[in-house]
């Protein structure tokens, strides 16, 4: 349902989305984990139809968004990380509204707006302008006018930003009621746990590139059984390159004045031999973190950085 | 463009402005707002003041009379009296600083105690049109007046005249006669068949100024009203216009981009509101000139629909400078940069008539300052069907072209703030 080749997009110099290569099928979550400014909002943006992609394709059902681009947009149903409400309408005016704009009317409309107000548990307060709702309810509505019109593919840029534990865990069970009925969801985050429980296929972005991609298993599988191990303190990096190289299944993975990251099996256990080689090089250990494998490893491995930084 | 996406975006953005029924308060009563703050300013309800010249070579009867005349009220409200000479009021008519000269020849008093023939001459601002006009209309009244007291008291002026040249007081047996005279003379009152001895030739002044259209009724309103109108559809236009700002903030101007219909619709159906807007602004403006400045409800009729159609060609130019914005205060400095040179030069603050010549005619060719004129037209009874037509062209497809822009740059936005 989704098909984007080589996408490309670039601002001057910064290429904010590089040579980006994935499909995601109908019924299927695809999440893209990334950190903020990796380019996962681009990406959205280029498949929404608001980006006009510097290079490669982007197409819905296959309808291509540049070239048919009110075909593939009017299948798509875009739920953006800022709200996108109007807050002086109540939750029915803005639902007819959105409904209204991609074509639907009259008794067709009414109905389908009782159905996502009851969906989205604000049937309630239907009448009430949204300025007076809550962040959940308004994230809610958000996620609301984004599918009022049906659509067969869905795209979440961080939905569940700054919401309560109950409303995240009622919008990713729309999420998911969305994939049951055949829908192909696109779904970004920065929020590991997230990607996770909910997506089918991940990739792992940064600084614009797709660095690996696969389901939660696959992924598993690219970090191997090695452990993680995060050092802080005071390194001359390539003394401690040099003298971790003898360490059997070690890998460096990133090396600065004052972190180390090495990825390598039963690290636990190996822990002294770790700490006597790099006293050799005269490093200053102050603090140490040791993680199983886990996407979280797997991102730091791929990129050298947390997540979250 | 998406006809479903513009009755759509028509129908949200009406709801949105009725949600806010104080801020439509606000737009509506914009105009009589703004009428009563040009009171105000011009002294309590009174209308702009223009400069009469008096070149009184007489320096008798004639020019005291003038002068009194119009030091008092109705003209008083109108007009600061200044003596000047005739080449001096010349000049000053030439140069477009004031609204008219009137030219008292020596020897005009005695020709009037006389009873011979003298003209007075009235020499106008050509581009000027309301105030010239109420000088002239004075000075006929006066004219009229001295002619009538000269069948009525002809012999009576001429024992006022006996007196002239010496001093003191007439006698009593002077007076009692002079009343008795003048009390028969009521008595015989008819109908008057000779000339006139005294007449007033009117011409306008050599120099700048494009000729004014023969003008209708003279009175406040009709100056002010049409100005005061656009004033208050420049600031509806100015702030309806903001509107794009508030989509961006609420985000939804992202999510309609992304929603089949074009931008175009989008935009379009904004306009459609905001024109709603300056429907109700313009009609509140024409009913009250109607209710209050007498202005013919007929012309009022034919007044609205270009009133409505002017600010609309105001909203779609002010979208533009929103747009070329990159922040909201940005924006709102570019429109305020435009908005008040607009109404300065474009007939809003000052009318055209009250404007040095050369700024009436840059200012006839703005926008608002075509959309004033016609009105005044309009108003006036006086528009010229090719005027209007070429100025319903003119002001359209400056509308089209602004529109167009602002899609683009609606377009464009995205690409730099996403």
């Amino acid at each position: 349902m989704i098909d984007v080749r080589h996408l490309r997009k670039q601002y001057g110099d910064l290429v904010a989305v590089d040579d980006a290569t994935f499909e995601v099928r109908g019924g299927e979550i695809f999440g893209l984990l990334g950190p903020n400014g990796a380019g996962k909002s681009t990406t959205i943006g280029c498949l929404s139809g608001l980006l006009r992609p510097t290079a490669g394709r982007v197409q819905i059902l296959g309808h291509d968004i540049v070239t048919d681009g009110t075909a593939a947009k009017a299948h798509l149903g875009v739920v953006p990380q800022e709200l996108a409400v109007y807050e002086e309408l109540s939750a029915r005016e803005n639902l007819r509204y959105w409904g209204g704009a991609y074509g639907l009317g009259g008794s067709e409309l009414a109905r389908r707006v009782d159905e996502v107000l009851e969906l989205v548990g604000l049937n309630d307060r239907a009448s009430e302008p949204v300025k007076r709702y809550s962040g959940g309810m308004k994230r809610r509505l958000n996620f609301a006018c984004g599918i009022v019109h049906r659509p067969r593919v869905l795209l979440l840029d961080e939905p569940t930003v700054g919401v309560d534990p109950q409303s995240r865990v009622r919008l990713l069970d729309l999420v998911r009621s969305e994939a049951r009925a055949g829908n192909a969801v696109l779904y970004t985050t920065h929020y590991m746990e997230e990607a996770q429980q909910l997506c089918d296929r991940i990739a792992i972005i940064d600084h614009g590139r797709i660095m690996a991609m696969g389901t939660l298993e696959e992924l598993r599988r690219l970090m191997g059984e090695r452990d993680l191990l995060r050092l802080s303190g005071h390194f001359d990096s390539e003394r401690a390159r040099a003298a971790l190289a003898g360490l059997e299944g070690a890998e460096v993975v990133s090396a600065d004045a004052s972190t180390l990251i090495l990825a390598m099996p039963g690290a636990w256990r190996r822990l002294p031999a770790v700490f006597a080689a790099l006293a050799a090089a005269e490093a200053d250990v102050r603090e140490t973190v040791l993680t199983q494998p886990s996407l979280e490893s797997l991102f730091i491995k791929l990129t050298g950085r947390e997540l979250r930084e | 463009m998406s006809w479903r996406l513009f009755t759509a975006s028509l129908a949200k953005d009406l709801r949105r402005r009725l949600a806010d029924p104080l801020a439509l308060v606000f737009w509506f009563g914009i105009p009589l707002l703004v009428a009563g703050l040009l009171g105000l300013v011009s002294g309590g309800g009174q209308g702009p003041r223009g400069r009469l010249l008096l070149a009184d070579a007489d320096e008798g009867l004639v020019g005291f009379v003038i002068a009194g005349a119009v030091r008092q009220p109705p003209l008083a409200t109108f007009f600061a009296l200044e003596r000047v000479s005739e080449a001096e009021g010349r000049a000053e008519l030439a140069a477009g600083r004031a609204s008219a000269l009137v030219i008292v020849p020596a020897g005009a008093t005695d020709a009037i105690l006389n009873e011979r023939p003298v003209t007075l001459s009235l020499v106008t601002n050509p581009s000027q049109r309301i105030l010239p006009a109420i000088v002239q209309e004075g000075l006929e009244m006066l004219v009229e007046a001295v002619f009538y007291l000269q069948r009525l008291g002809g012999d009576t002026l001429a024992l006022v005249r006996e007196r002239r040249g010496t001093r003191g007081l007439l006698e009593d047996e002077r007076v009692a006669r002079i009343s008795v005279d003048l009390n028969q003379r009521l008595r015989r009152l008819e109908p008057v068949l000779f000339p006139p001895v005294l007449t007033l030739a009117a011409e306008p002044a050599a120099g700048e100024g494009e000729p004014a259209a023969a003008s209708g009724a003279l009175d406040i309103g009709r100056l002010l009203l049409p100005g005061v109108l656009f004033m208050a559809l420049l600031f509806v236009a100015q702030g309806t216009s903001d509107d794009i700002w508030e989509e961006q903030r609420q985000g939804t101007l992202r999510r309609a981009v992304s929603a089949p219909g074009s931008v175009l619709a989008f935009l379009a159906a904004k306009l459609a509101s905001g024109a709603a807007i300056a429907a109700g602004a313009s009609l509140v403006a024409l009913v009250a000139g109607v209710a209050l400045f007498g202005v013919p409800p007929l012309r009022a009729v034919a007044a609205w629909p270009w009133s409505v159609f002017g600010g609309v060609v105001l909203l779609c130019l002010f979208q533009v400078p929103q747009l070329v914005a990159t922040t909201r205060q940005g924006a709102g400095l570019l429109s305020n940069l435009i908005v008040f040179p607009l109404m300065m030069v474009g007939g809003s603050f000052f009318p055209f008539e009250m404007m040095p010549a050369w700024m009436a005619r840059i200012g006839r060719w703005t926008p608002n300052g075509q959309a004033v004129a016609r009105l005044k037209d309009l108003l006036a009874g006086s528009a010229d069907p090719g005027e209007l037509a070429v100025a319903v062209m003119a002001m359209g497809a400056a509308a089209v072209l602004a529109l167009a822009i602002s899609a683009r740059l609606v377009r464009r936005r995205f690409e730099v703030t996403w």
